[in-house]
């Protein structure tokens, strides 16, 4: 009795309704501000470059669909889907193999080796120095690395960072008594890593790949830098973006419209799906880009 | 003692066999590349021999004169444009807690505007600055024709370089596209709040708008210190938005930033002008320095011990 | 929900097995293939069919001679001009030959050896349509012949070529001629019937543009400007600009006391170059035109981007553009709306109006035309058929090539040919008028370019000018100069005032001097 006298002074006390409804309101003004500009992108991905032109704020008068069909066949857009799905599934997918792998080792076992690499991810994370990036192309290109995916994997694979750090704690809080067990058993060391302890830190792994996912599929800069042969999405739609201001590709903003319509379509989907677990990272912060 | 040799062998092998990697990665993308980057700015480039020269500190005092004293007043702007960052930071940081303070105390709508505000996180930064940009064009924007017909003109000028309005627009974008991740953020934070320390404020009379400072903020210190130090360093890394916003960074360098300008020239083939954009960017390194370290030192103190 | 995250995860999974096989086979490469040619090119603007017909040509050319060959064209947007680098830079997937807008740097790369040495190409003897034959560095416009050629190390061993100019880009006034004929004259009563010949007559046209167009006299229900142009494409103030300049500081030899030509300033041999008379005259005179003594923008429909401001002209919202020759190619799709094949209006370009009190030339006001070559072709050094490339580079300056890249685009390559007469009593070859005006501005008094044509002809082209190139207005900018600045300065504030170019062209000139080692 007394607790739900607790609940409802707490609901009523704390609830303020006044303010919740403004904020609610905002937030109704914000999802609205969110949502309005991709779906006018949609309507006018549907008509022609003139009809656009004249009228940018009425509905299509025919729909062009053609304009999606164009945009994979006049300017590939499926080779770029292609790169970034490379780069999207392979970068996230070592780094956090090699992340996993070191994160067992620093938590797992006392030596002098663990403790060099946490020392190391600390001052990755903490110590930054800006105006890194020429000397960076220039090791890349004086290693004959640049311009390849096989560079940007290399340059994305380092392990020690901040999904690093908190792969350690997850390991440290899993009991000691699993690896003992499994070495009076007869396991050996990467038996113990492979079947035992990575099985219990795959769904937190899982959800760092799917983030490390989305960043990399909607990255920019590494691959304009250091993959620029091949377009990505990221890539590709900012140089079609340059297109439309002169050229054989002037003024053609639908068919631009229809291809940054395409290039989102996946990432929600993957989101809709795996939304919970993207949720728990909380990921984030400060302003994007 | 053999079997046990042989272990404690297996062991350091396949200790090495994880570890190596990364540290060798580390020693190579950051002890390397940091520290070419220093030495190369006490160096010149010779164009008659083809070679780097060392030089002391010139490199520095030229760069102290490009900014401070004029010599380059584009290279001045971008100086002072990339403070903006924090500025953004530091306006988008009460409106994140107030909207993640309305999330955690369930207001109308949660579960709708939890998945709404990730679409900034979701999507590209390109096609997120460019669907943004395209609302503003004065030829077709629906926003500059809303406001071209409030104001009973033709045409509304907010996004080309001449624009007054341009950093305006650029600030909105930050912050239309930095305010959902925040609220998720910070929100995630409230919601470790343990329930029992509410319901004793509660009992204790404690009110709406107390308890967010009282306890909300103080039990979220840990996440907030994140923030606020992210936002000291936010000046290092403002490139994306006024680059893709923008686009040209206009007369005399009026939306240029410092890390706009690294990355415009890092893919350059002419040494001498690497040396100067590496200059640039420890000098701008350690002026940012006094602000980072104050930050933390700042956060620190704050956050209470539990 | 947990069937449709099984689907999803299958998926993902078989999206990354795929990925990984491709991700190996799909190595990325190291360079071309041995006789396929590869080449990359900035395809706005000119398109990709002049390059089709070369390299289908090519291709017959090279098995005739029992070679057998592939051409490869990759199409590319305007990051063409940075990406470059990457490639110059790691030697990997570098093309045969690269035809981009513009690199600055391009001497550098010579001096770092990421360029082949054209002088093959050079000395090439190409086929005229007469049948004669002359050797390509002869054929070269006689104001550009040696903008190519510098010494591999300053000051040490003989001068050779390195690039090929891709075009002659005349910029100018281009005008809708109909609303032209259409606008009322005030001092004469009648109509305007050609374009105005000087700086008088165009301030004269802007106004009569204005009153028409407020009397509705062009039948128009919106306002009609003089000027539509965008700070997009204010760079195209400084093109105006440099016509005026050359009018008054003289193109070739110095028409002020005191001081060096239009020529001598792009030679830089003292920051003094850049306190020309002349510059400050052309400044205020543009100024004139499109700045009010309101300190506003005057005459002017004023669009986001450069691409807009030319489908406003096109929407013949304004009567004049600043655009160049390839303007026609560029915007055919806006110019014909209708898609019946014929432009809605008709236009032309006209030559920069003469400059009060300018130099003069057989007895009347000397016509300066401003033309930009900056667009530029290559081979790296570290080609797959760095050969084969030179033999193609050389192919194109046949005469009969020239011309196709004239027919299909509209424009000009910098050689010495006459496209009209070259298809006169053609019945197929029908030019637009748009073309003919850009053809006649070709045989302009002076036709100048940003280079220090006297000083290449003495062999004294300057080290700042080869390796730093600098602008016309170094360190403020054109936005800075043909924006802000020229709303509320003069020229003379402009370019030699408190905080004006002088200043910082004079520190940066001698930062270029510590670095050349002078």
């Amino acid at each position: 009795m007394q607790k739900r006298e607790v609940e409802e002074k707490s609901k009523i006390l704390n609830a303020n309704k006044p303010f919740l409804i403004f904020m609610s309101v905002i937030f109704a003004v914000y999802s609205i501000t969110l949502v309005f500009p991709f779906l006018w992108l949609i309507f006018n991905s549907l008509k022609g470059k003139f009809e656009f032109m004249d009228n940018p704020m009425a509905m299509p008068q025919a729909l062009q669909w053609k304009n999606y069909i164009t945009m994979f066949v006049e300017f590939d857009l499926g080779t770029m889907f292609l790169n970034t799905i490379l780069m999207s599934t392979i970068i996230p997918t070592v780094q956090l193999f090699i992340t996993a792998g070191v994160a067992y080792v620093c938590a797992k076992f006392k030596s002098i080796t663990g403790k060099v690499c946490y020392f190391c991810a600390m001052v990755q994370i903490y110590v930054t120095i800006s105006g890194t990036l020429p000397t960076t192309y220039k090791l890349m290109a004086d290693t004959g690395l640049l311009d390849s995916l096989f560079g940007l994997v290399f340059m994305g694979s380092g392990g020690l960072n901040f999904s690093f750090l908190l792969i350690v704690a997850i390991f440290q809080n899993i009991s000691n008594d699993y690896k003992e067990a499994a070495e009076i058993d007869g396991a050996g060391n990467w038996r113990i890593f492979l079947q035992i302890y990575f099985p219990q830190v795959f769904s937190i792994i899982m959800a760092h790949w799917l983030l490390a996912f989305i960043g990399q599929w909607n990255n920019y800069v590494a691959p304009k830098l250091f993959w620029p042969s091949a377009f990505t999405l990221a890539t590709g739609i900012q140089d079609l973006s340059n297109r439309v201001a002169s050229g054989v590709f002037a003024m053609e903003y639908p068919k631009l419209f229809a291809a940054m319509i395409i290039t989102i379509i996946p990432v929600l989907v993957l989101f809709i799906v795996f939304q919970k677990p993207i949720n728990k990272m909380n990921a984030g912060g400060g302003i994007k880009g | 003692m053999r079997k046990l040799n042989k272990r404690k062998l297996n062991e350091k092998a396949f200790i090495l066999a994880l570890a190596v990697y990364p540290i060798i990665h580390f020693g190579i993308f950051w002890v390397y590349v940091n520290s070419s980057t220093i030495i190369s700015t006490f160096m010149r480039y010779s164009v008659r021999t083809n070679s780097l020269k060392f030089c002391g500190f010139d490199n520095y005092v030229t760069i102290f004169k490009k900014i401070f004293l004029g010599g380059d007043p584009a290279l001045g702007r971008a100086f002072i444009n990339s403070f903006q960052a924090i500025g953004i930071n530091a306006l988008i940081f009460p409106v994140a807690l107030f909207a993640s303070y309305a999330f955690y105390k369930n207001m109308p709508g949660t579960k709708v505007y939890s998945v709404m505000f990730y679409i900034p996180q979701l999507i590209s930064i390109v096609v997120l600055a460019m669907a943004f940009r395209y609302m503003f064009y004065s030829d077709f924007g629906p926003v500059a024709i809303l406001i071209a017909r409030i104001a009973g003109v033709e045409k509304v000028d907010l996004i080309s370089t001449s624009s007054d309005y341009l950093w305006t627009v650029i600030w909105l974008f930050c912050i239309w596209s930095g305010l959902g991740s925040n609220v998720i953020l910070i929100r995630g934070a409230m919601l470790r709040i343990p329930k029992e320390l509410v319901e004793s404020a509660v009992l204790d009379g404690c009110g709406f708008f107390r308890e967010l400072w009282s306890i909300t903020i103080p039990m979220c210190m840990s996440t907030i210190s994140v923030y606020i130090v992210s936002a000291s360093m936010s000046a290092t890394s403002f490139t994306m938005a006024p680059m893709l916003i923008a686009k040209s960074s206009g007369s005399m360098g009026r939306f240029m930033t410092y890390s706009w300008f690294i990355f415009e020239n890092a893919s350059t083939t002419s040494p001498g002008t690497i040396i100067s954009v590496t200059t640039m960017g420890v000098f701008f390194t350690i002026v940012n320095l006094p602000l980072m370290i104050m930050a933390r030192v700042l956060t620190k103190k704050a956050t209470p011990e539990l | 929900m947990k069937l449709l995250k099984k689907i999803a995860i299958c998926f993902t999974a078989a999206l990354l097995l795929t990925s990984s096989a491709f991700a190996t086979a799909c190595g990325g490469t190291s360079g071309g293939e041995e006789n396929n040619l590869r080449i990359t090119f900035y395809e706005g603007g000119f398109g990709r069919k002049w390059l089709e017909t070369l390299a289908s040509d090519f291709i017959e050319k090279k098995n005739a001679e029992g070679v057998t060959i592939k051409i490869t064209l990759d199409g590319q947007g305007a990051d063409i001009d940075e990406n470059v680098n990457t490639y110059l830079s790691s030697g990997r997937n570098l093309s045969d030959i690269y035809m981009v807008r513009t690199k600055a740097d391009w001497a550098s790369d010579v001096t770092s050896g990421y360029l082949a040495n054209l002088n093959s190409v050079y000395e090439t003897e190409v086929e005229k349509l007469d049948g004669s034959k002359i050797k390509v560095k002869d054929f070269m416009l006689d104001e550009i012949a040696n903008m190519p050629y510098m010494q591999k190390v300053p000051e040490q061993g003989s001068s050779y070529p390195w690039i090929m100019p891709w075009s002659v880009l005349e910029t100018s006034i281009i005008y809708n001629e109909d609303l032209l004929k259409a606008t009322v004259r005030s001092s004469t009563g009648g109509k305007w019937e050609t374009a105005p010949k000087t700086m008088i007559e165009l301030a004269e046209l802007c106004d009569d543009i204005n009153k028409t167009s407020d009397a509705k006299g062009y039948g128009n229900t919106q306002p009609i400007a003089p000027f539509s142009w965008s700070m997009g494409g204010v760079n195209y103030f400084q093109n105006i600009i440099f016509a005026l300049w050359a009018q008054q500081q003289g193109v070739e030899s110095s028409n002020i006391a005191g001081e060096g030509s239009y020529y001598d300033f792009w030679n830089f041999d003292s920051p003094d170059v850049w306190k020309q008379t002349g510059i400050t005259i052309a400044i205020d005179e543009w100024k004139k035109i499109i700045v009010g003594d309101d300190g506003n923008w005057k005459n002017s429909l004023l669009s986001n981007t450069f691409q807009e401001s030319a489908y406003a002209f096109c929407g013949q919202n304004a009567v004049m553009y600043l655009g160049g020759s390839f303007f026609e190619n560029e915007m055919s799709g806006a110019l014909d709306k209708n898609g019946d094949g014929k432009a809605d209006f008709s236009y032309k370009m006209m030559t920069v109006p003469l400059s009060e009190n300018g130099i003069e030339k057989d007895g009347h006001g000397a016509v300066v035309n401003y033309c930009s070559t900056d667009d530029m072709m290559f081979v790296p050094a570290k080609a797959a058929n760095v050969e084969l490339a030179k033999e193609f580079l050389a192919f194109m300056c046949n005469e009969k090539y020239l011309l196709d890249f004239t027919k299909e685009t509209g424009c000009l390559r910098p050689f010495k040919y006459d496209p009209v007469k070259l298809t006169e009593g053609d019945e197929n070859v029908k030019w637009s008028d748009f073309f003919y005006s850009c053809y006649d501005m070709m045989k302009s008094d002076y036709n100048i370019f940003n280079y220090p044509k006297t000083a290449s002809e003495q062999n004294k082209v300057s080290l700042i000018y080869i390796y730093y190139r600098p602008q016309l207005f170094q360190g403020l900018g054109i936005a800075t100069v043909c924006g802000d600045y020229l709303l509320t300065k003069t020229g003379k504030e402009i370019m030699t005032g408190k905080g004006g170019v002088f200043s910082y062209a004079e520190k940066f000139w001698n930062e270029c001097k510590l670095k050349l080692e002078y």
